[in-house]
């Protein structure tokens, strides 16, 4: 997948209050990048019936650890995880921590980014 | 892309519009910023989804809550030559709205669509 064609897709709302995180797997496309951040950090985290919101939205369901899809790429910045008490151990394989120069890299890496708030 | 400086360039921005018209300033802020672009004589595409949506709606009176009627400020949008005004029929189907209640004109489409306008953009604003 050619990634200098594809949309980085950035969501900073928790799924529970706010559309974002599913207008945003609407369209996003195979080959396009998820990063959540801010309050969106919170659809990474598993809920008590096995998924994430970001799984569940994205078809990913309570498949054992490691079995991800490839559909889209999600990614989760690493401090607004530790600010809200999430530990990398509770996101599920198929989301990857990130660091602010890995948001960099990411956003130039893509050819344009998208905000959902 | 050749090089001159004659020669302004022109760039597909696309503009996803997600908010109620009152409340925040985003759906008025958004509005200023297509005609901005399409003055500048830019490629516009103008998206209204989710509750951006309830923009268009027709017999909105706004003046007894003291807010400004962008309903107008739509009307001029095909002066300005943007005519790329797309609706996505999801979010108006689940507000109860079809688009003859709109009061413009708009092209409806789907979630395929939108991915389509932002694949082709070189960039794409939210608000």
């Amino acid at each position: 997948m050619n990634a200098t064609l594809s949309t980085l897709h950035t969501v900073n709302k928790s799924a529970f209050g706010s559309d974002a995180l599913a207008s945003c797997l609407r369209v996003a496309q195979p080959g396009d990048a998820i990063l959540l951040l801010e309050d969106g950090v919170y659809n990474a985290v598993r809920s008590p019936v096995g998924a994430s919101p970001a799984g569940e939205l994205l078809g990913f369901n309570p498949s054992p650890a490691g079995q991800a899809h490839t559909r889209v790429r999600a990614y989760a910045l690493q401090e607004d995880l530790q600010a809200r008490g999430i530990a990398v151990e509770q996101l599920p394989a198929y989301i990857e921590p990130i660091s602010y120069p890995d948001f960099v890299t990411l956003v130039c890496t893509y050819a344009r980014t998208v905000s959902w708030f | 892309m050749m090089e001159n400086s004659d020669q302004p360039i022109r760039k597909v921005l696309t503009f996803i519009s997600r908010r109620a018209p009152y409340g925040q300033g985003s759906a008025k802020a958004m509005l200023d910023m297509v005609l901005s672009a399409a003055v500048f004589d830019q490629q516009v595409n103008y998206v209204f989804m989710d509750d951006g949506v309830q923009q268009l709606r027709r017999g909105q009176e706004p003046g007894v809550i003291d807010a400004k009627n962008l309903s107008a400020a739509f009307s001029a949008l095909p002066l300005y030559d943007v005519s790329n005004i797309f609706v996505d029929a999801e979010s108006l189907q689940r507000r109860g709205l079809t688009q003859d209640q709109l009061v413009i004109d708009t092209l409806a489409c789907d979630a395929d669509k939108i991915a389509e306008l932002i694949r082709q953009s070189d960039v794409v604003f939210t608000l």
